[in-house]
């Protein structure tokens, strides 16, 4: 018993010594956190198929605007909501255009939900998730370039799918 | 401490074990000695000590055991403590008691006329306590906006949590019936009552817990006083 003893002990002191010196105050990146909410563009005449904004530009209003994309010609975007308020306002803008397809055109969105912070980890702390998500469109003067806004899902969970699609 | 260091720690502590260990073929027959029997009391002094240097900690616990047999002894410790989770993301309060009770094998054979002691030992310790959740920041990975910080605490009351120890140390007895002792514990939680949305990011007694373990481990310098009751 007291070999067995002995050696238990030497044991859990190593044990002991391992769990001490594990590290759990990083925020590992592959943890799902606070989700962007993600956008894709399909064409009006055939939301079937995917259309590229060309020279799209994305931006918050006001004094301490920041643009958060910034010309750049794709079908899918991942663009942040604001965890500290009930409303995100973004501008978006079409900045180049295609032959025959119009002038440069920008939009305000306006996406209104709520807030709910969830619990992750010591590390991650918590995330907060959106729910109860609409939006207004206004066209700014000179004629909206979105034809149509679809939200697919009005809860904001994770990024792994879409939530939004815009048709123009 | 840096990985080195740890590593020298715990050779030289494995060879104080073992070279203590090397001496018990040698020793005389005990049998016709009276050996005393009693109940000890003493403090934990990490506790204070730790108090004093860590200003987000503070902690008391008083230990005690009563030797049942040769090498058996029935130990319990009760403590209470405090701890602020103070990290970039989140802050936390947590305030409680504990107790915990179990027994303690002396593997030391010891010269006559000496009362030293390695011993092992296993605890059922039990806690309760509140938690306070006072601020913390959304994590994102989105840089664009600033950090949102909510500082609305939350009090989480009535908690309990359940844990398994296992406990090696080592007491010498330095003046007549006065004892010191070192120990460390590894500790596996069984169950604890989960605040709501978050979690228990330290149990008094058991100590910080873990994401992904249920593990956790513990350490202790005790002074104690021998109160002699009987001889046999």
């Amino acid at each position: 018993m007291k070999k067995a003893a002995l050696r238990f002990s030497i044991l859990v002191f190593f044990v002991a010594i391992a769990i001490g010196c594990t590290r759990d105050d990083i925020c590992d990146a592959n943890t799902p956190t606070t989700p962007l909410l993600i956008i894709t563009f399909k064409d009006f005449t055939n939301p079937l198929i995917s259309k590229p904004v060309r020279g799209l530009i994305v931006e918050t209003i006001g004094p301490n605007g920041v643009t958060i994309i910034n010309r750049v010609t794709t079908d899918s975007i991942a663009i942040p909501l604001k965890s500290s308020e009930n409303n995100t306002k973004y501008r978006f803008t079409r900045s180049e255009t295609a032959p025959n397809a119009g002038n440069p055109n920008n939009d305000i969105v306006s996406f209104t939900y709520e807030t709910e912070d969830v619990y992750v980890n010591r590390a991650c702390s918590f995330k907060t998730i959106f729910k109860n998500l609409s939006n207004t469109i206004d066209a700014e003067g000179n004629g909206s370039w979105i034809r149509d806004l679809n939200i697919l899902n009005t809860r904001i969970e994770n990024d792994l799918q879409t939530h939004i699609t815009i048709k123009h | 401490m840096t990985y080195k260091h740890t590593l020298l720690l715990s050779i030289s502590i494995v060879c104080c074990v073992f070279s203590t260990f090397a001496q018990q073929k040698s020793i005389l027959d005990t049998s016709t000695v009276k050996e005393k029997y009693g109940l000890r009391v003493g403090v934990d002094l990490s506790k204070p000590i730790r108090t004093l240097l860590d200003e987000d900690y503070s902690g008391f616990e008083v230990v005690a055991d009563f030797r049942v047999s040769d090498k058996f002894y029935a130990a319990a410790e009760l403590g209470t403590e405090s701890f602020d989770f103070y990290e970039n993301n989140l802050n936390a309060l947590t305030k409680g008691s504990y107790i915990k009770v179990g027994a303690n094998y002396n593997a030391y054979n010891n010269w006559i006329g000496l009362h030293n002691e390695i011993f092992t030992g296993l605890r059922y310790g039990f806690a309760t306590f509140d938690q306070e959740l006072l601020a913390y920041r959304i994590y994102t990975t989105d840089q664009n906006f600033p950090p949102t910080v909510r500082t609305e605490s939350e009090k989480f009351d009535g908690l309990t949590a359940h844990w398994l120890e296992f406990t090696v140390g080592i007491k010498a007895e330095i003046f007549n019936n006065l004892y010191i002792s070192a120990s460390v514990q590894l500790k596996h939680e069984i169950t604890e009552d989960k605040p709501e949305n978050f979690d228990n990011l330290f149990v008094p007694g058991f100590g910080k817990t873990y994401d992904f373990s249920s593990f956790g481990v513990g350490y202790g310098y005790s002074i104690s006083y021998l109160i002699p009751l009987f001889k046999k």
